[in-house]
């Protein structure tokens, strides 16, 4: 709640009290007008049986603002007796509609003054122009006055030294990324939804929509680039609405509402989407695409793997690397994934995986990649087969020999060729 | 020597900051109308004040209670008393003429 208080700023429709000390008609505002009351050094007075009225213009409003809940017009009034017998004061206002010059005077209840200055006063929840609440327009083209009379048959007087009028009002602050409140804090006329703009650094529910406004504002590559920006976006998002955005850009890419070129996010989604048709690694990088990772590190990346078992019907190599792939691990290390792969049928063609792995286990004495290295140099000795053989060369004869700290010399082995 | 002032020559000394003091407001409206006029007539109403303690009244209003006691006095009556007991129209009207 505020207040603004206008005072008289010019004469009004009416100058009809006849008598005054200070400016005569039609310039009675003047004595009327001070901040500070100066009593009987400028008045109007009446010394009438009648009633006598004035109005006076007001000052525009300068600092108001929102909901006017009521005006509130006073006058600082004396007689000169101490014994009045009428009652000689009613408050006065002249009011109309809207921007329209004020048509309907509406007078106050009839009041008794005191012998000594005091200050009366009247309210108007509503205008009585309109019936409603007040509007600022209709305050500024407000007009108040008194009409006053003698308070006795004789010629006793009623003084009048000031009037004013109290405009009280419910202000409207712009929300802004600072106000922190809640309820009738927020914005209620207006523009409110002009107000929340992406400024907002708040929290919760104010962060998530400046978020996602973010997120599709300012997008505006295409392809990867469309998606990546999006994504570059939740790396400033601290608070809970992380997730809120990540879902938002999940929902927005299945919906197509990126409107990037080229391979936009649902063009993306849906290439993850669809169905492998290949085989071997075609169908692996597939799967990886596709299968819902609910583990972690290397618990994901198995259970990949042990996807790629269910398809594969390759032979040789590829058999053994599913073989090695399905088991159970309950060891520790290639020793223990090896070991177990000793009972294992080979079906392939070409060299029996399991007796080569007999071979293999029974001079096996290191551990890690250096044992099992060191166990396929024995392969191309007894080996003529397909696959398992070249699989063997290959891992012999490979440049990657050294990060697996192969023995040097295991890489110049030579390997049969058929 | 002081010779202390009389009552008339205090309320007529009165009057005459009165007079000024509303001389000065006129001319204060004399100017275009601007927002900050109705505080601007503080300071003619301070200076007022203290003229009127110059005079021994502690309040405008206890300088415009003597100053109509002085009115009345000048009518015939003996105070205010007196004046309601026996005021005519013709004594309203000769009121009316007095400094006021």
């Amino acid at each position: 709640m505020a207040v603004e208080t206008l005072r008289p700023n010019a004469a009004g429709d009416e100058c009809n009290i006849n008598a005054q000390a200070g400016a005569g008609c039609p310039d009675h505002y003047q004595n009327v007008d001070e901040a500070m009351a100066d009593d009987s050094a400028t008045y109007v007075r009446a010394y009438s049986n009648d009633w006598l009225r004035d109005l006076y213009n007001l000052d525009d409003h300068s600092v108001g603002s929102g909901t006017v809940n009521k005006i509130t017009v006073y006058a600082r009034c004396d007689l000169n007796t101490s014994s009045p017998q009428l009652p000689s004061l009613k408050i006065c206002i002249k009011s109309g509609t809207g921007n329209s010059d004020p048509d309907t005077v509406s007078e106050g209840s009839e009041q008794t003054l005191t012998g000594s200055w005091a200050d009366y006063s009247e309210e108007w929840q509503n205008n009585p122009a309109t019936g409603s609440a007040w509007t600022w327009q209709e305050i500024d083209k407000l007009q108040a006055g008194v009409s006053i009379r003698s308070p006795q048959v004789s010629g006793y007087m009623t003084y009048v030294t000031q009037v004013y009028v109290e405009v009280d009002y419910t202000d409207i602050t712009e929300k802004t990324s600072s106000d922190s409140g809640s309820g009738s804090d927020v914005k209620t006329s207006g523009s409110p939804l002009a107000s929340l703009s992406k400024s907002d650094s708040g929290s919760a529910a104010e962060g998530a929509p400046a978020q996602e406004a973010t997120l599709t504002g300012t997008e505006t590559g295409s392809g990867i680039e469309a998606i990546l920006s999006l994504l570059g976006k939740l790396a400033s998002e601290a608070g809970s609405g992380a997730e809120n955005s990540y879902v938002a850009i999940i929902t927005c890419a299945r919906e197509s509402c990126d409107g990037g070129a080229g391979a936009d996010t649902s063009s993306l989604l849906a290439e993850l989407e669809q169905d492998e048709a290949g085989s071997a690694v075609e169908s692996l990088l597939s799967r990886l695409l596709r299968d819902g990772d609910s583990g972690n590190g290397n618990d994901a990346q198995v259970s990949l793997l042990a996807v790629l078992s269910r398809a594969e019907t390759g032979s040789g190599a590829e058999a053994l690397l599913t073989r090695l792939v399905t088991a159970a691990e309950t060891a520790l290390g290639i020793d223990g994934l090896l070991s177990r792969k000793v009972g294992l049928s080979d079906s392939g063609s070409g060299a029996e995986a399991s007796a080569i792995y007999k071979m293999l286990i029974a001079t096996d004495s290191g551990s890690g990649l250096e044992a099992l290295s060191g166990l396929v140099v024995l392969i191309p000795a007894s080996e003529l087969g397909h696959g398992l053989e070249r699989l063997g060369a290959k891992i012999m004869t490979s440049p990657g020999a050294v990060d697996t700290k192969l023995p040097t010399n295991i890489g110049k082995v030579e390997v049969p060729r058929h | 020597m002081v010779t202390e002032a009389s009552f008339r020559d205090r309320v007529e000394l009165g009057r005459q900051a009165v007079n000024d003091y509303r001389a000065a407001h006129a001319q204060l409206h004399a100017q275009s109308y601007y927002p900050q006029i109705h505080d601007e007539h503080t300071p003619l109403l301070n200076t007022i004040k203290a003229e009127l303690k110059k005079q021994g009244f502690s309040s405008p209003d206890e300088f415009f209670s003597a100053s109509e006691e002085l009115n009345l006095e000048e009518l015939g009556f003996r105070d205010r008393e007196d004046f309601e007991a026996r005021v005519t129209n013709a004594d309203w009207e000769a009121l009316e003429q007095k400094w006021q």
